[in-house]
């Protein structure tokens, strides 16, 4: 027979479990966006709507280094894209730039820029010989004094491309 | 419950009558015939009551049945989340005695967790509510039996507590969102505002579609070698105004909720506060931002915490049809109808 003790402290498991998750998760959610760049919009905290600083006002470009000079590239939709997005750490930022290097990039039939083919080492004709790969994290924010959208430049990092 | 009765009679009767073996000469046609028509007579009773066993049924076994309709809807994750999660749902729905295992419930909460954490760059935070949910809905089938349902309605009424006190804390902390900044920005850039920015702040629809595309070429153009480092945007007293409107309202309305949901005590005020400030809540903001499976989860909650009442529960599910109809073009027509032909 359980003790009316236990049965108390259960009840609370039953109650409460689910909810100590949620603040659990949340915490950690508030840590990371104010120490780890990450968006209040993501990871659990409830910040929706409350801030401009949403995934969609951050923005990655990448370049390719080339010996005739830096190509444009169209970034790829990947995992590390978005989390480069969601939370442009340097680490992320890295993890980005390091999977971009290991890829093979082909031009864009106007020469202009270069279009993503996808890992290993096919290369085709018009693959582009690029030695390293330059990855910018972007935000779009409301200047005040202006009333216009200002893109600022928040960080970038360069890899070599793999293998050379 | 859900599929025992109609009205009070067996529904299942009458299909089965229908099933019975007619009696003189026989040919296999009418017999596989009188089978279907006997299915179709079932199935037409059972969708005719279902509305009624919506509003009768215990919560605790309404609330499972909604549930896998969001979660059948809106999983989050990967493909292979959504595949175990339709299965499982599937798994509950054919076979009743799963709802009542805390294990089945676990497992949809940890498929939930793992999809939501495997894609947390993009997950949505109803999405993690989805998951605790599960969870929530658990840890009510390991209670005891007599105690499931007040467990249920705790489990609800703290999770909506929180999401809105996180919400509002947010909001509040938060000095653009404050000054009225964020909302005056929202309603220039996102496009689920537009007809309401039009018809409330008087933003041209094409200052809209202009501005949404100026911060496409700021953010991809540098492929063409294009660099648009500033986009201009519209001011005016009207937006500031409404905007301002929209920020108090926001603020008021999510803080009441976090302190009504979270205030301790079951008297019969409070309840109707609780009620009537969450439905009030789902009616009006899904109405100009339609975010369904937030609204849905929101809905359930609400459900899950209602007291035996069929108004109360008519208007929950009233909610629920609602919040999906708003994702119809209704506001695209209304503007259409109202603002172009005064612009005209």
């Amino acid at each position: 027979m359980t003790s009316a003790t236990e049965r108390s402290g259960s009840t609370f498991w039953h109650q409460a479990a689910a909810s100590i998750v949620l603040c659990v998760v949340a915490a950690v959610q508030v840590v990371r966006v104010q120490w780890f760049d990450q968006s209040p919009w993501k990871g659990g905290g409830f910040g929706m709507f409350a801030s401009m600083d949403a995934p969609d006002a951050r923005f990655a470009q990448a370049y390719l280094l080339t010996a005739d000079g830096e190509v444009p590239a169209v970034l790829p939709r990947l995992d590390e894209t978005f989390a480069a997005r969601t939370a442009p750490t340097a680490d992320n930022l890295d993890e980005l730039a390091a999977h971009l290097a290991t890829c093979t990039w082909m031009r864009a039939p106007n020469g202009a820029w270069a279009i993503w083919l996808g890992e290993g080492n096919a290369k085709p004709e018009s693959a582009v010989p690029y030695q390293a790969v330059r990855v910018e994290s972007w935000r779009s924010e409301l200047d005040p004094a202006t009333n216009s959208l200002r893109a600022r430049k928040y960080r970038e990092t360069t890899r070599a491309r793999a293998g050379t | 419950m859900l599929e025992s009765s109609v009205d009070g009679c067996p529904i299942a009767g009458p299909g089965l009558a229908l099933l019975e073996p007619p009696s003189g000469p026989r040919t296999a046609a009418p017999a596989w015939l009188g089978k279907v028509l006997g299915g179709l007579a079932w199935c037409g009773r059972w969708a005719r009551g279902l509305p009624g066993l919506m509003l009768r049924a215990p919560r605790l076994e309404l609330v499972p049945y909604l549930t896998f309709l969001l979660l059948l809807s809106f999983a989050p994750g990967f493909t292979y989340h959504y595949v175990l999660v339709v299965l499982l749902c599937m798994g509950g729905t054919v076979y009743r005695p799963l709802l009542r295992m805390p294990v089945f419930w676990l497992a949809l909460a940890v498929v939930q967790g793992m999809g939501v954490y495997l894609t947390w760059y993009y997950a949505d935070n109803h999405k993690y509510l989805m998951a605790y949910w599960c969870l929530a809905l658990a840890c009510v089938q390991a209670a005891p039996a007599a105690r499931r349902d007040a467990i249920l309605a705790v489990n609800a009424r703290l999770l909506l507590g929180l999401c809105m006190a996180l919400a509002t804390a947010y909001k509040a902390l938060t000095p653009s969102f404050v000054d009225g900044t964020f909302f005056r920005y929202t309603l220039l850039t996102d496009g689920r505002f537009q007809y309401f920015s039009s018809a409330a702040a008087g933003v041209p629809l094409e200052t809209h579609v202009q501005v949404r595309q100026l911060q496409k070429v700021m953010a991809g153009a540098y492929v063409h070698g294009v660099h648009l480092e500033s986009i201009p945007l519209p001011d005016s007293a009207r937006l500031r105004a409404v905007a301002a409107a929209m920020t108090w309202w926001t603020l008021a309305i999510e803080g009441a909720l976090a302190l009504a949901f979270l205030w301790p005590g079951h008297c019969r005020a409070l309840r109707r506060v609780r009620h009537g400030l969450l439905l009030l809540f789902l009616f009006t903001t899904y109405a100009i931002a339609p975010v369904v499976p937030f609204g849905w989860l929101l809905v359930i909650l609400g459900v899950a915490q209602a007291p035996p009442s069929r108004r109360l529960r008519a208007a929950y599910l009233s909610a629920f049809v609602l919040i999906l109809a708003y994702l119809l073009p209704y506001q695209r027509a209304l503007h259409g109808l109202f603002f172009s032909a005064h612009a005209g």
